[in-house]
């Protein structure tokens, strides 16, 4: 027992030893994370932020059309000026052609002897085209009102704080720490991964082969392997952690709860990663079968997207990923939430470390034995 | 020459089957890429998310205040009318931002012309759009008018009025991109891993030279991204996505110029490193890091200043324009200048890849 105990110790520092003296490992997993958070949260911070407004006004056209709606029109943009720039031109072409030779970022064309119609030129998907969807909707539906007499409309403000749910974490939360969340929920992963596929390497190279035959036990060896990926994933987690608050004040929140997150959403990504390189039979292939799984993962748990801009039915058919439960947990203790509060994320963690594990040691085993055989 | 011309064309096909060999290849450079291609453009390039839900406490329970509900349903809103408890559970959860209660009596009052409704909401509510168009209903109501309806056309640029499946293609462009750099860059370390093997000094020592091993390993380069194209746009394509829209011209100027910097940055990655695996960890990340900051998974126009002017210098960013420009604008000829800029950045790449190839020990 005491000498399978100092075997495993041996192979988790020794896979723990690889993988931090790779080259490439400050590049993957220390370079990278840390500039796609600063990327992401850069860009993504004005949209995040409840105070959205572009950069620079965008440049709108509007057509003088004899019998059209243009000038109410003009007169109602006025007063978006933080997003709008507007100008009149004499006619619809002149409008369409300055749009065409991106001179004006939209030209809106309304239809004469129809005041309730508007067309706009823009670039389909473009936020200019959003912005003045929605606005002209807006500016059209009163200049058709007009009179608003005779009916009342109450509002009665009521205190939604204590209801039955609360706003998600994601829509209350700044880029920076939204990506520092999502960015280490995706790369917990690869970091675990990267310990797998140095195990997967030594299966290649006979190195496993010459282990077991000295005694070692299949069970040591894949136990000393795991510890070795929850501890570089722990390891990895604490740096990117401690590095996002020093370089983009990201609020980890409370140690007590982000610690139980942590060594639970490492254990959940070794446990992954087991099952990956126990489905995949040939060890060349683990590392990109591994990549190619993790990217997958990391979008459908909101790494890339933020939450926010997906659909509803999307969130929800994926929120009980491990990544998932790991984002969710750490904007939550960003936020300033106690360890009972992430008891939702730490359970799904849990669940999934021990199914992952379980699944992944079975196959293992299964292929363990015909391979032996 | 027709016997080098042989050799490198064998190579470059030996090269170009070997990046298809194994399933995890073929899922990681064409399946992946399709679904992603599919499902990234189909979830956000919608039209704007669809009509906003409102929930309705319809306390009246008269035919007047069901037609009031009914003439709310519009392109922008979704009525739902729902008990009072579901409404005001739905605004604490946050699922809801308002709702709108149509109280008992409001039958009697519409009838004298007065019709009063109330709205719900929390302190962050600052509406205005909603009332706008509740107004307009209950008028139209009060006056036996139809309800009043607006029209708001979108229209490219370039006179398509096809313009949520263009926004789709634009994405699914992004999404491909990625792949296909991500594809070449990891390619690129072919010749690397030739060289870890000994594949490569066995193909010297056997006589051929290193030049046509370099020029077979370019070659391939494309090779392999014509076969990536060729395949995730004939399946998206199949799927509905517009690639044809602007004509065969445009997009076989969005294909070259995207391939031919994708195939000379990995050859000029591969010139730099030195390490197969590093050039597949950079496979990984650079290439989803130069599309965020590229624009081609979200328009720029919401990122700082800075940010904009540094995507001046990024390759992403001009196969971007190339497809914006050409699909979007005035096709094969606003095409040219990103065109231009991508010739030039691939060709900088090739250079220096090739000359620091050349030089390298083997």
């Amino acid at each position: 027992m005491q000498r399978s105990l100092r075997i495993t110790g041996i192979i988790c520092v020794n896979q723990v030893r690889r993988v931090l003296t790779d080259r490439g490992t400050p590049i993957w997993l220390l370079a990278l994370p840390l500039a796609l958070i600063g990327v992401l949260g850069m860009s993504l911070q004005p949209l995040m932020s409840s105070d959205f407004a572009p950069s620079k006004p965008f440049h709108v056209v509007v057509a003088e059309i004899p019998g059209g709606n243009h000038v109410a029109v003009i007169e109602a943009l006025r007063g978006m000026e933080r997003f709008l720039e507007v100008a009149s031109v004499a006619d619809p072409e002149s409008a369409r052609e300055l749009v065409r030779h991106r001179v004006a970022d939209a030209a809106l064309i309304s239809s004469p002897g129809k005041p309730a119609a508007v067309t706009i030129v823009a670039a389909p998907g473009s936020v200019v085209a959003e912005v003045l969807e929605s606005a002209i909707e807006r500016i059209l539906l009163e200049i058709t009102v007009q009179r608003t007499e005779g009916v009342e409309i109450a509002h009665t403000q009521v205190d939604v704080t204590d209801g039955a749910g609360e706003t998600p974490p994601w829509l209350r939360t700044d880029a920076f720490t939204y990506y520092a969340a999502g960015i280490t929920a995706m790369f917990v992963m690869f970091a675990a991964h990267a310990v797998t596929v140095t195990v997967a390497t030594d299966r290649a190279t006979d190195a496993y082969a010459r282990l077991r035959s000295l005694g070692v036990k299949p069970a040591v060896y894949m136990l000393g392997g795991s510890l070795a990926a929850v501890a570089v994933a722990i390891l990895f987690v604490c740096t990117v952690a401690l590095i996002s608050a020093l370089l983009f004040g990201v609020n980890w929140g409370a140690l007590g709860p982000w610690t139980v997150l942590t060594v639970l959403g490492a254990t959940a990504a070794a446990g992954l990663s087991l099952v990956v390189m126990a489905l995949v039979p040939n060890p060349e292939h683990v590392d990109s079968a591994g990549s190619a799984i993790y990217n997958v993962l990391a979008f459908l748990g909101g790494s890339m997207s933020p939450l926010l801009v997906l659909p509803e039915w999307f969130r929800r058919s994926f929120a009980w990923l491990p990544n998932r439960a790991l984002l969710d947990g750490y904007l939550k203790t960003s936020l300033g939430a106690a360890a009972s509060e992430v008891s939702a994320e730490a359970t799904t963690l849990l669940v999934a470390s021990v199914a992952l594990f379980a699944l992944g040691w079975t196959v293992w085993s299964v292929r363990g034995r015909g391979e032996e055989a | 020459m027709m016997e080098r011309l042989y050799r490198i064309a064998v190579m470059t096909a030996a090269n170009t089957h070997r990046a298809f060999r194994t399933p995890a290849n073929i899922i990681w450079t064409l399946v992946v890429p399709i679904v992603f291609s599919l499902v990234i453009a189909a979830l956000f390039s919608g039209p704007g998310g669809g009509p906003q839900t409102v929930y309705i406490v319809d306390e009246d329970r008269t035919e007047t205040s069901r037609r009031f509900v009914d003439g709310l349903a519009s392109r922008s809103y979704q009525p739902r009318a729902v008990p009072r408890e579901e409404a005001e559970g739905q605004l604490a959860a946050g699922s809801s931002g308002f709702v709108l209660i149509i109280p008992s009596g409001f039958e009697a009052a519409a009838t004298q012309g007065q019709p009063r409704v109330e709205i719900l909401h929390g302190a962050d509510y600052t509406g205005g759009d909603f009332e706008t168009w509740a107004t307009a209903v209950a008028q139209a109501l009060v006056r036996g008018e139809a309800v009043p309806s607006v029209e708001v056309t979108q229209e490219s640029p370039n006179g398509n009025r096809a313009g949520d499946a263009l926004a789709q293609m634009r994405t699914a462009f992004g999404v491909y991109i990625v792949f296909a750099f991500a594809a070449l860059f990891a390619r690129g370390g072919a010749l690397h891993q030739e060289r870890e093997d000994g594949t490569l000094h066995r193909l010297v020592a056997a006589g051929v030279p290193y030049g046509e091993v370099v020029a077979a390993h370019v070659a391939s380069l494309f090779g392999i991204g014509l076969l990536q194209a060729a395949v995730v746009l004939t399946v998206t394509g199949a799927f509905g996505t517009l690639w044809l829209a602007a004509g065969w011209g445009v997009l076989a100027l969005a294909l070259l110029g995207s391939l031919y910097v994708a195939a000379g940055l990995a050859l000029g990655l591969a010139g730099i490193t030195r390490s197969a695996t590093l050039l597949q960890g950079l496979a990984g990340g650079l290439p989803p890091l130069l599309a965020m900051m590229g624009g081609a998974f979200f328009p720029l126009e919401v990122a700082p200043l800075a940010l904009q002017r540094a995507a001046r210098i990024n390759p992403i960013f001009w196969a971007m324009e190339l497809v914006t420009e050409g699909y979007m604008y005035r096709g094969v000829s606003s095409q040219l200048i990103p065109l231009f800029v991508l010739i030039l950045l691939g060709t900088l790449g090739s250079v220096v890849g090739i000359q620091r190839l050349r030089r390298m020990e083997l």
